[in-house]
């Protein structure tokens, strides 16, 4: 018997993923809040909660709820952020509802991030003057480093970005679904050594939501409930830059968040049916399904090679696509896969993970987020 | 590069917590942080020492030398500015005395470049007021 956090995620929804959306961040908002509340059997004058975390484009919950129509809420909450926020954003939600502040939340990010792409400028002091820009620079700068102290290979990079593809290419809502080789990764052009284009994610336009409430109402309502068995919001360690020992340095934040995720949730990684794991890049998922112990330090590289986590494998990973080619959306699209995955959707394709019951999701890189998804 | 070529890439504003570090370049002196209370050393950005919560530090002239910790060659330009630059390394430079720092690594060939090789701190004066300390491959002795 695990443990539970009481709440479940009974609604998910989302807008179509596209690279130039032509619409406003807000208009993206509402459509993806509305779906998931359709989805969930309700209307908005049922949601009483409202969490979203933003990323440069800003959002706000009072003007969702005034283009929704919602009359009143109980309880609000705009998280100004990155990715790492998603999955901590819903065990926010959760501990609002158990702390009985709120009884159903809608959980939200929406970003118009491929069409409204910033200019990179001014910056931290440090680092800015000597080109370190963007985030495909940092991972790289990590993913280098886990090179050197494990032996990671460039192609163990690569069947990361092809397990990717592969599910993608069966899911119609992913903006890149032709399936890849070694060869097309390998061809790829190197962005930031060592990092090829197909080592990144897809900036994308779009917007992902989900419904949150009580594990007792989620009973009565239209889906069959997926509860929060456990969840971690934004743990992290010593991120000072010279007290980085080397296995932070390679780390996600999932690091912290794992140990606290399983201690919750009663069980461990051997549990777990799937994962949905944070993929901004190729690495992280290998970092990753270090950091949540599916395998030791440094065996992240061998781990993802020869279809492992790929459907059908003993872990499948990101079964959507995930950020690599289903979309960007922070990882509140890998939390809708997860959800459609633990209600069986899928079945009777080869998307759907067989008997899929429990399921983790991760939110990076730092600090870092986690919930342990499941159902009956 | 011609002195009266425009430097056109982005410069550093010090600030409070990054100032003394930024003196010493124009100086060609590579400064990092030591605390003044239990004798720490730390890089810059960061008021406070993590080992022992003091507030006091000092600034104290490093070596210059160190090894490669980490690197990123980078082919793509991330901004308007930078495009004119690539490819060109970013570098995270363990310096002999502990702290980590970024740079960049000049005069390397990037297929030569490896975690661990020892480096050396060369100064580029690229205005009139701003030093950047930039690393180089130790020249084997």
């Amino acid at each position: 018997m695990s443990a539970s956090m009481g709440c479940a995620i009974v609604g998910v929804g989302e807008t179509r993923y596209v690279r130039g959306s032509g619409v406003s961040t807000l208009h993206l908002g509402t459509e993806c809040a509305l779906n998931a509340i359709r989805d969930a059997g309700l209307t908005p004058a049922d949601v009483d909660g409202m969490i979203l975390f933003t990323y440069m484009d800003p959002l706000r919950t009072y003007d969702l709820q005034m283009n929704l129509g919602i009359p009143e809420l109980s309880w609000q909450l705009d998280v100004a952020g990155g990715g790492n926020n998603a999955t901590g954003i819903i065990t926010t939600a959760a501990a609002a509802i158990q702390a009985g502040l709120c009884s159903t939340v809608l959980c939200l990010h929406a970003i118009n991030r491929f069409s409204s792409r910033p200019e990179r400028g001014s910056g931290p002091n440090l680092t800015t003057p000597f080109g370190l820009l963007a985030a495909p620079q940092s991972f790289a700068l990590w993913a280098q480093r886990h090179m050197y102290e494990y032996g990671t290979t460039q192609e163990q990079l690569g069947a990361v970005a092809i397990a990717c593809r592969k599910h993608a290419s069966q899911n119609p809502r992913a903006l890149m679904r032709t399936p890849i080789t070694m060869e097309d990764y390998l061809n790829s052009r190197l962005v930031t050594s060592p990092f090829r284009l197909l080592d990144c994610c897809l900036e994308t336009d779009g917007g992902a939501a989900c419904i949150v409430t009580s594990l007792e109402r989620a009973r009565d309502l239209k889906q069959p409930p997926v509860e929060i068995i456990a969840g971690v919001c934004n743990a992290s360690g010593p991120a000072t830059h010279e007290g980085r020992d080397s296995a932070e340095y390679t780390s996600m934040g999932s690091r912290y968040a794992a140990p606290r995720l399983w201690e919750k949730a009663g069980l461990g990684p051997q549990d777990m049916d799937f994962a949905q794991l944070y993929d901004c890049f190729t690495f992280t998922v290998i970092s990753q399904i270090e950091d949540l112990g599916f395998c030791a330090k440094g065996e992240g590289g061998p781990f993802v090679e020869n279809g492992r986590i790929e459907l059908g494998g003993a872990l499948p990973v990101n079964t959507s696509g995930g950020h690599l080619s289903e979309g960007y959306v922070r990882s509140m699209n890998l939390v809708n896969e997860a959800v459609r995955q633990l209600r069986h959707e899928y079945e009777g394709t080869p998307r759907q993970v067989p008997g899929a019951r429990r399921g983790v999701v991760t939110s990076a890189p730092n600090p870092g987020s986690a919930i342990v998804l499941g159902r009956d | 590069m011609l002195e009266t070529v425009e430097y056109r890439l982005p410069l550093p504003q010090p600030g409070p917590d990054d100032h003394a570090f930024w003196e010493g370049c124009k100086a060609h002196e590579l400064r990092i942080q030591r605390c003044t209370a239990c004798g720490a050393l730390r890089y810059w950005g960061t008021p406070m020492c993590s080992r022992c919560n003091s507030l006091e530090s000092e600034a104290v002239r490093a070596s210059g030398r160190g090894k490669i910790w980490s690197y990123t060659t980078t082919y793509h330009g991330f901004s308007r500015a930078w495009k004119s630059a690539v490819p060109y390394t970013v570098v995270v430079v363990q310096l002999d005395e502990g702290p980590r720092m970024t740079s960049n690594l000049v005069d390397a060939d990037p297929a030569a470049i490896k975690v661990g090789l020892p480096v050396e701190v060369v100064w580029d004066d690229v205005t009139a007021e701003v030093t950047l300390p930039k690393f180089r491959l130790t020249p084997s002795a």
